[in-house]
C-alpha cells in the first residue's frame, strides 16, 4: 500500500509540474491559434529556436537558461510581428489564409529547421544549469517520499509566472481586451475606429515571443535537436483546443490535466499509453464540450 | 533471469521520473535501457533525480556517445554501462590507423568548424571501414556486380583501420567487436575529458578490457 501511495503522490506532482511545462510550450499557440484564428504550426519549431537561443548563451557565456529566454523574448516578439505582417499582406488580406497561410507556416517551419540544422547540426544539445539533474526529495513516511526535480519546478514556476501574466495581461488591460474583441467580431472593432489589424499584428508577436521563454524551458526540461518541434506539434494543439479556444487559463488547465494524465498512465500502466490516454481525454471532452473545456459555445458570441 | 518490469516508451516523453520509480518500486537487480537519443538523456537525468537501488543500470542507450551528450550529461553518467564502438582507451591501439584516423577528423571538424560530432569515436573508425571494405570488394572484384561483391566480402577476410574483420554465416562480425563501457571518474561537463583514457573503460571484450565493472551506486556521488 505505502508504495502504491509513494508512486501515486510522486505521479501526481510529477504531473502538476509537467503540465505547468506544457502550458509554456502551448500559450503562445492559444493567442495566435485560439485567439487569432492564425494556424500557426510552426510555432513549436519556434519554440526550438528559443531552445538554441538559449543554449548557444549558456553555452558561450554562461548565462542561466531562464535569463536566456528572458533575453531573446524581444527578438522573438519583433520575429512575430514580421512574420504577421507577410501572413497578412500575401494571405489573409485576400483571404487566402486557410490553405495558402497553413502551407506558410508548413514551410515556415521547414525553413527554420533546417536553419537550425545549418547552423547547430543535428547533434542533441543540453544547457548547464545548477538545477538540472539535482531533486528536492520530501520524506512523508516510512517507504514514501515525493521527489521533485528542480528543472521541472523552475520549468513549472516559470510558466505558470508567465501564463497569469498573459491572462491577467488580456483581462485587466485595454488592449488585451481589444485583442479579445478581435477575436469576436473584427467588423465591430472596426466600427469603433480601432484598426483591427494593429491589434493583431501586436498580439500575434506576442504569441511568438513567448517562444523565447518556452524554448528555454524546452531545453531545461529535456535534450533539443532542430526537429524536435514536429515532435510536440500534436501536443501543444491538442491542449489549446482541449482549454477551448482563446482561454488562457484553460491552456493552463487543459496543460496540468494532460500531464498528470501522462504521468499516472505511464507510472501505474506503461509509458507507451499515456499519448494515447492524452488524446483520449480530448476525444471525450470534445464529445460533450465541443468548445473545449474553458471555451465560449456560439450562442455567448 | 526474472523480468520484474518491461515498458516501452513514447518519443515524446519528456519526464522520465515516473516510469523510473515504476521500475524502482519492482526492485530490480539490474536496469536494462534500450532507447534513442532523447529517452536516453532523459533516462540518465531521470537517474539522478530519482536515484536507484539497481546495482548495474544500461545496455543500449543510443546517444550517450555523442559528444554533445557527454558533455551535456557529464558526471551524471557516472556508473552507466553502455555499447560503445571505440573509445580512447589503450587497448584499443589494436585498432591500426584508427587513432590516427580520429586524430585527422578532430582537426578537420575544428579547423573548418564543422556541425558535426566533435570526437568522433563512436562511428568514425567503423563508418570508414565499411567503405574500405566495400572499395577493396569492388576492386579487388573488378566491377560493380552486387551479387560478386557480396560473395567476396562473405568469403574473405579484409584490413581496416579497426583491425581485421571477418563475416560469419549469419552475415554478422565472425567475432563480437561491439564494446561494453562503463562511465567512470567524470567531475564536470568539459568535452575533452572524454577525448583520454580512463572516463569510459572497457568492460568486454574481455581480452580488451581496460577495467571491472563496479556497481552503479559506487561510482555515484
Amino acid at each position: 500500500m505505502a508504495i502504491f501511495i509513494d508512486l501515486l503522490l510522486n505521479a501526481l506532482v510529477i504531473g502538476v509540474l509537467l503540465g505547468g511545462f506544457y502550458a509554456a510550450l502551448s500559450i503562445g499557440l492559444s493567442i495566435t491559434f485560439g485567439l487569432l484564428d492564425v494556424v500557426n504550426i510552426a510555432h513549436p519549431t519556434m519554440l526550438v529556436l528559443g531552445a538554441f537561443i538559449a543554449f548557444l548563451l549558456n553555452s558561450t557565456w554562461g548565462i542561466d537558461p531562464v535569463l536566456a529566454g528572458i533575453i531573446s523574448t524581444p527578438f522573438f516578439f519583433v520575429l512575430g510581428w514580421l512574420i504577421y505582417q507577410v501572413y497578412y499582406n500575401v494571405f489573409e488580406k485576400s483571404g487566402a489564409e486557410s490553405l495558402r497561410g497553413l502551407a506558410f507556416f508548413f514551410g515556415l517551419l521547414f525553413i527554420i529547421e533546417v536553419g537550425l540544422i545549418i547552423q547547430f547540426g543535428v547533434d542533441h544539445r543540453l544547457v548547464e544549469a545548477p538545477y538540472i539533474g539535482q531533486s528536492w526529495n520530501i520524506v512523508i513516511g516510512e517507504e514514501i517520499d515525493v521527489a521533485i526535480p528542480f528543472r521541472l519546478l523552475v520549468a513549472f514556476v516559470v510558466a505558470a509566472i508567465a501564463t497569469l501574466a498573459i491572462h491577467a495581461y488580456l483581462t485587466k488591460t485595454f488592449f488585451g481586451r481589444a485583442v479579445r474583441a478581435v477575436a469576436q467580431d473584427m467588423m465591430a472593432l472596426r466600427l469603433m475606429g480601432v484598426d483591427p489589424i494593429r491589434v493583431k499584428r501586436i498580439a500575434f508577436a506576442m504569441g511568438v515571443a513567448t517562444a523565447g521563454i518556452g524554448g528555454a524551458l524546452m531545453i531545461i526540461v529535456l535534450p533539443i535537436e532542430p526537429s524536435l518541434g514536429r515532435l510536440y506539434l500534436g501536443n501543444v494543439f491538442a491542449i489549446v483546443v482541449l482549454g477551448g479556444l482563446g482561454s488562457i487559463s484553460g491552456t493552463l488547465l487543459a496543460a496540468v490535466i494532460i500531464g498528470i494524465a501522462e504521468s499516472i498512465v505511464a507510472t501505474f500502466f506503461g509509458p507507451s499509453w499515456a499519448p494515447a490516454v492524452s488524446f483520449g481525454i480530448l476525444l471525450a471532452v470534445l464529445a460533450f464540450r465541443p468548445e473545449g473545456l474553458f471555451g465560449k459555445t456560439a450562442g455567448a458570441h | 533471469m526474472e523480468i520484474v518490469y518491461e515498458q516501452n516508451y513514447n518519443p515524446k516523453t519528456a519526464d522520465f521520473t515516473p516510469i523510473l520509480r515504476a521500475a524502482n518500486a519492482k526492485k530490480p537487480d539490474a536496469i536494462y535501457i534500450a532507447s534513442y537519443p532523447n529517452g536516453s538523456a532523459g533516462l540518465v537525468r531521470a537517474l539522478a533525480e530519482v536515484g536507484t537501488d539497481a546495482k548495474a543500470v544500461g545496455g543500449g542507450m543510443v546517444g550517450l556517445q555523442f559528444a554533445g551528450l557527454m558533455a551535456g550529461l557529464g558526471p551524471m553518467l557516472n556508473g552507466i554501462a553502455n555499447y560503445d564502438f571505440f573509445v580512447p582507451e589503450p587497448t584499443m591501439n589494436l585498432y591500426p590507423g584508427a587513432s590516427a584516423l580520429i586524430d585527422r577528423y578532430q582537426s578537420k571538424v575544428k579547423a573548418e568548424n564543422l556541425k558535426v560530432d566533435a570526437l568522433g569515436y563512436y562511428l568514425v573508425p567503423w563508418a570508414y571501414a565499411n567503405l574500405d571494405i566495400l572499395g577493396q570488394a569492388v576492386e579487388a572484384v573488378g566491377s560493380l556486380d552486387q551479387v560478386a561483391i557480396g560473395k567476396y566480402i562473405r568469403d574473405n577476410e579484409f584490413t581496416s583501420v579497426v583491425g581485421k574483420i571477418k563475416f560469419g554465416k549469419n552475415g554478422e562480425w565472425e567475432r563480437p567487436r561491439t564494446l561494453v563501457v562503463q562511465y567512470q571518474g567524470i567531475t564536470n561537463n568539459d568535452l575533452q575529458q572524454f577525448a583520454t583514457p580512463g572516463t569510459r573503460k572497457i568492460l568486454l571484450p574481455a581480452d580488451i578490457s581496460t577495467g571491472d565493472i563496479q556497481s552503479f551506486n559506487s561510482l555515484r556521488k
